[in-house]
């Protein structure tokens, strides 16, 4: 029984790499390198955490041996910065576009009790829940599996492959009786 | 042969999921996941210590939290995302169409319930004499998202089409 928890060089450079995505999407979002655009940015500073770790790697001595253990280790390096880029994305979603937390940052700002009209009508402060709704069924048309014609949303037929993907999703994580009340 | 202790690992995982998210009773599962998906690790790792010559722990490591976290994207899409849940609305009627105003009207204001009923059983906020209020812990995970908004500048992110609308052309 041999079990090897001390990090290689190419490892321990993802993990710096890693380390550095958040600090790079802190740069870009400020300053003189500010980027407005939050996927543009996301993409930027992932770009660069790996610029980052590979000209770490490429100056180390681990990879020119070129055995399995130094491939091995690259592929290691790279599943651990694309699951850093990956969680980074999810909280970072969830953060700035997550219905659930915008609805209680909206109603913590409330400093009275609220009903629920006036609360969902403007609950982005300058947006609402209709906006909401436009916003949800603009990003449903643009990945083609749904068009709008006139005022009815129709399944494109090509769609029903993915869509049975998705079911399949949705009963494997046993939410197959949820699409609303 | 550590990546592929890892690769087998996922898969028990991958066996596991179903039957965890059926025995809890929270709605949101990613704690009982996360749960699962150490426990699994943990056996996975001891189970490769045990039967290789030399298992790497981090080659190991690596693949099977990789396929995690794609899972646990994939969990919080099915659980979370409105546009999958009014594609599924849309996609089990017999039709396959429904009108605009009816997919607002008794789905999506359905959902956005859900996700008021989801604050108040996390102790977020409170319904009271017909008036939502927030409750402490509400506020004070309010100011770390409020934070966290700031450090990263993504007050202006909250939609993701600001300008673009498919629904409305030019």
């Amino acid at each position: 029984m041999a079990l090897v928890i001390v990090p290689s060089q190419i490892v321990t450079a993802s993990f710096a790499a890693s380390v550095s995505v958040p600090f790079f999407l802190f740069g870009l979002s400020r300053g003189p390198y500010m980027v407005r655009d939050l996927r543009q940015r996301l993409r930027l500073s992932s770009g660069l955490a790996i610029v980052f770790w590979m000209g770490t790697v490429l100056l180390g001595d681990e990879l020119w041996r070129f055995d399995a253990k130094a491939a091995g280790d690259l592929l290691t390096g790279a599943l651990i910065i694309l699951s850093c880029i990956l969680t980074t994305l999810i909280i970072l979603l969830l953060v700035a576009a997550g219905v659930s937390t915008t609805l209680l940052v909206s109603l913590s700002t409330n400093p009275e009790p609220v009903e629920i009209e006036p609360w969902l009508a403007d609950y982005g402060h300058g947006f609402g829940v209709r906006d909401l709704f436009r916003d949800r069924l603009n990003l449903l048309l643009g990945t083609h599996a749904a068009v709008l014609r006139e005022s009815t949303v129709l399944i494109v037929r090509g769609a029903r492959i993915p869509i049975a993907l998705l079911e399949a999703a949705m009963l494997y994580f046993n939410f197959s009786k949820q699409t609303g009340r | 042969m550590s990546l592929l202790v890892g690769l087998l690992s996922f898969a028990a995982l991958v066996v596991v999921v179903p039957v965890v998210v059926r025995v809890g009773q929270r709605r949101n599962a990613i704690g009982i996941i996360m749960a699962a998906a150490v426990a699994v690790h943990v056996a996975g790792t001891i189970a490769g210590a045990f039967f290789l010559a030399e298992l790497d722990y981090w080659q190991n490591a690596s693949l099977y939290w990789f396929a995690t976290v794609i899972l646990i994207y994939a969990y919080g899409t099915c659980y979370r995302s409105l546009s999958v849940l009014m594609l599924l609305a849309v996609y089990r009627t017999a039709s396959r169409t429904m009108e605009v105003e009816t997919l607002y009207d008794v789905h999506f204001t359905g959902f956005i319930r859900d996700r008021i009923d989801a604050l108040l059983e996390g102790g977020r906020a409170e319904f009271r004499e017909g008036r939502f209020v927030v409750t402490q812990a509400g506020r004070s995970g309010a100011a770390l998202i409020l934070r966290a908004r700031r450090v990263f500048a993504l007050k202006e992110s909250r939609l993701y089409f600001n300008t673009t609308n498919r629904m409305e052309p030019g």
